[in-house]
């Protein structure tokens, strides 16, 4: 039975107990992975996810009908699991500071996620790129930041396994180079990225390892039918939703997971982990919102309990679970929950090309990536970054709508109308910017008792800023984007119009000063870190917390530097590996 | 990587909470009917061809209903007349009319027609139509038919997300047909 079945023939069974072998709070990337990697294993797993089942034809409708179309569109919101909402997200955030534009001082946070079954992997770019081996040793090979407590070879092989899970596509990628091959064919350029490199080649540095500016990426879509999932057909829409399933989401292991006889517990909100005086976890506390107007108290008990809920749900549930043997919440003797909180910065760059590149074909996000100055001996002066060439233009959904509107207000109609509309969107040319954020204890996420949601739980407090090695990276990318935009003879405001502007440290400042500079990165990494020393982190190398032996903490939170790469594979790698501790360490019961 | 969303709408939270509940478009109001006879349909659907730059035919119709009745929501007997005029105005230039000839004819019609003509060009192109919210200054959208948006004739590089864009990698190819 492929799991489209097991989706469709699945019903829950709702109990007030639960009882299993492994806990898991998050049905997502990396807890429908652990969920699958235990099943097959013997364990009996349950899984608790705050959100509902995605339907995907449900999920299409609503994408149609909403008039925005972003990432977070497509998917239901429910009031029980509230999510920042992309064009607002300080109405569920809490952040001081409101106007400062000083990044030194405050960034406004804009990181999104989701809360379902599958997790933010729904509308996740499909990036799966493994870190570098230097950003595992940041410190030591850079002098910044600080050293992970595991290296990138002993990564390896949970980075190959995860590839085969997810059906990674790739060939000679802009990323750390890898010894497996790829399991799938590479994703091919599309004739956008072929353009920009043209230009990107010309104006890159002479000392460039690289033959060309622009590389193609790895991705979790199918560039062949593969695991049940159909190839990849290009509908331009996968950063918000695949509509076929070609590229690889959560949902697909969680399923496998109930395949293999795992219970899936949706709608199930944790709002409390219960410690005994042996220091382990005793249970959970859950509410049940599948009938929203009657939510049902329950808990779940069992001998190993994973927290998979993303960088900002994980230690929100942790500070909010303090008890009588966790006085300072759950996994937070050191008080380091919450803290070092890292996401991705960047300012982007868009003009319009003298000709055609005909962009909003083939896979959103992007198929190709600039090589240059993402890892190297630079990373001892600026953070690295990652600048991609987006497929979707201006905007990926209402990109040509917006033209049309600004074509017709500027007083065209018949023929001419239809040629600026064709003319300037084909000629949309967008980069979009992440670099890397060092680790910075004060870089943090805390509870507001004053700012409740709408059951009556603590909103987060996020407290983000970057430092000046991270600001040089902004610039760095800046300019260098701003430079091929100038040698591809883009212009500002349409296709021979305006020309750009020389992007000087003094005009990058002036912009700085008035909008400061943003954080909407889909990485939250660093908020339940991994370490050696229990006094400086929360869990150890196998994402077990330090304090609690039965509890383990995964994701991204467990990142201790960030690097500039999507970080999906990564925390991945991680999991699969901690599946594979749990599952040497503890007996299953099942079968 | 980001997500967010790049879009140049000013949108707002009250923007995003009237989008999303926004009911299915037909649903939401009594339908004018003063087209609903076919001749004067046929006579909406050339204008808008005039005004789009885009041949439509009668396989339009449909559509046409629909655009219609979202452009003449609670409009008084006023704007109905007004609307009227504008169709039969435009639909009497020539099927190549250009822009500075359709501006003519619009200016020549008097105040209003401007406005008018663009909001139907904008509504056929975009599939959407904003509306104001009740008791604000604020507007939202009402999706009408994103895929059937004329935006996606014109762009004919690309079609509306969400549909399969054909065999995988024809994205490294340059777009090859005629505009």
């Amino acid at each position: 039975m492929d799991m489209y079945d097991v989706r469709k023939v699945y019903k829950e069974k709702h109990k007030e107990k639960i009882e299993a072998d492994v806990i898991i709070i998050g049905a997502g990337l990396f807890g429908g992975l652990m969920a699958y990697e235990l099943s097959v294993q013997g364990f009996k797993v349950a899984m608790l996810d705050s959100g509902s089942v995605v339907d995907r034809v449900d999920a299409i409708d609503r994408f149609k009908k909403s008039p925005l179309k972003n990432g977070n569109s497509a998917y239901k919101k429910e009031w029980y699991a509230p999510i920042p909402p992309e064009t607002d997200p300080m109405s569920y955030y809490v952040q001081d500071g409101e106007g400062i534009t000083d990044p030194l001082k405050r960034v406004e946070f804009g990181a999104l996620y989701l809360r379902n079954v599958g997790g933010t992997s729904w509308h996740f770019t499909g990036h799966a790129e493994r870190m570098y081996p230097q950003d595992f040793e940041l410190k030591t090979a850079y002098g910044r930041g600080e050293d992970w407590p595991i290296s990138y070879s002993l990564l390896d092989p949970y980075y190959a396994k995860v590839e085969q899970a997810w059906g990674v596509s790739g060939n000679d990628t802009v990323v750390a180079p890898t010894k497996h091959p790829y399991p799938l064919p590479y994703t091919p350029l599309t004739y956008l990225d072929q353009q920009v490199n043209v230009a990107a080649t010309k104006v890159m540095d002479p000392a460039s390892p690289h033959k060309d500016a622009i590389g193609p990426m790895p991705h979790c879509r199918n560039a062949v039918p593969y695991d049940g999932r159909p190839q990849c057909c290009g509908n331009a829409s996968c950063r918000f939703i695949c509509p076929v399933g070609a590229k690889y989401d959560g949902s697909v292991h969680v399923f496998k997971a109930v395949d293999e006889g795992a219970d899936l517990y949706s709608n199930h909100v944790v709002h409390h982990i219960e410690v005994n005086k042996h220091k382990k976890i005793k249970h959970i506390k859950f509410k049940n919102y599948t009938d929203p107007k009657n939510p049902v108290e329950g808990i779940a008990k069992g001998k190993v309990y994973i927290l998979a809920a993303h960088g900002i749900e994980s230690p929100r549930l942790l500070l909010m679970s303090k008890n009588k043997h966790a006085p300072n919440g759950v996994a937070n003797s050191s008080d380091q929950v919450g803290r070092n909180l890292m996401s991705m910065v960047g300012m982007n760059m868009w003009a319009y090309s003298p000709d055609p590149v005909y962009p909003y074909r083939g896979p959103v996000n992007a198929t190709g990536a600039f090589w240059d100055l993402r890892n190297g001996d630079f990373r001892k002066d600026f953070a690295s970054i990652a600048t991609i060439v987006i497929n979707g233009g201006f905007d990926p959904t209402n990109g040509p709508l917006d033209e049309a509107d600004a074509a017709i207000d500027e007083g065209l109609f018949g023929p001419e109308l239809k040629d600026r509309v064709y003319t300037n969107t084909a000629a949309q040319v967008y980069f979009d910017n992440s670099v890397e954020v060092l680790p910075d204890p004060n870089n943090r996420i805390t509870l507001d008792y004053d700012k409740l949601d709408a059951t009556g739980l603590p909103r987060p407090k996020i407290t983000y800023k970057i430092d000046e090695y991270t600001v040089e990276g902004v610039y760095v990318s800046w300019k260098r984007g701003w430079d091929v935009l100038r040698a591809m003879n883009c212009r500002l405001d349409k296709p021979g119009g305006k020309p750009l502007p020389k992007p000087t440290r003094e005009y990058f400042d002036e912009l700085v000063k008035k909008d400061g500079i943003k954080s909407g990165a889909a990485m939250i990494a660093g908020t339940t870190r991994m370490g050696l020393d229990p006094a400086t982190s929360v869990v150890d190398t196998y994402c077990r917390s330090h304090d609690h032996d039965n509890l383990f903490i995964v994701g991204t939170g467990s990142y201790v530097t960030s690097g500039s790469v999507s970080p999906s594979l990564t925390a991945a790698a991680i999991s699969m590996r901690s599946a594979e501790y749990i599952a040497n360490t503890y007996q299953g019961s099942k079968g | 990587m980001s997500v967010k969303s790049r879009s140049k709408l000013k949108v707002t939270r009250r923007h995003v909470i009237a989008g999303m509940a926004s009911v299915p478009f037909m649903a939401s109001f009594k339908p004018n009917l003063a087209l609903a006879n076919a001749s004067k349909m046929d006579q909406f659907i050339y204008a808008s061809s005039i005004l789009c730059g885009i041949p439509m035919d009668k396989s339009y119709i449909q559509l046409s209903h629909q655009i219609w009745q979202a452009l003449t929501l609670n409009a008084t007997d006023k704007d109905m007349r007004e609307w009227t005029k504008l169709i039969d105005k435009v639909s009497s230039l020539p099927a190549n009319a250009n822009s500075a000839r359709i501006n003519k004819t619009l200016r020549l019609m008097g105040r209003g027609a401007h406005q008018k003509a663009r909001l139907m060009a904008k509504v056929w192109y975009t599939g959407r139509i904003a509306r104001p919210l009740l008791n604000s200054k604020l507007t939202t959208f009402e999706v009408i038919n994103y895929d059937e948006a004329n935006v996606w004739i014109a762009c004919d590089f690309t079609k509306p997300p969400v549909t399969c864009g054909g065999h995988f990698g024809y994205w490294q190819h340059p777009y090859t047909g005629k505009v």
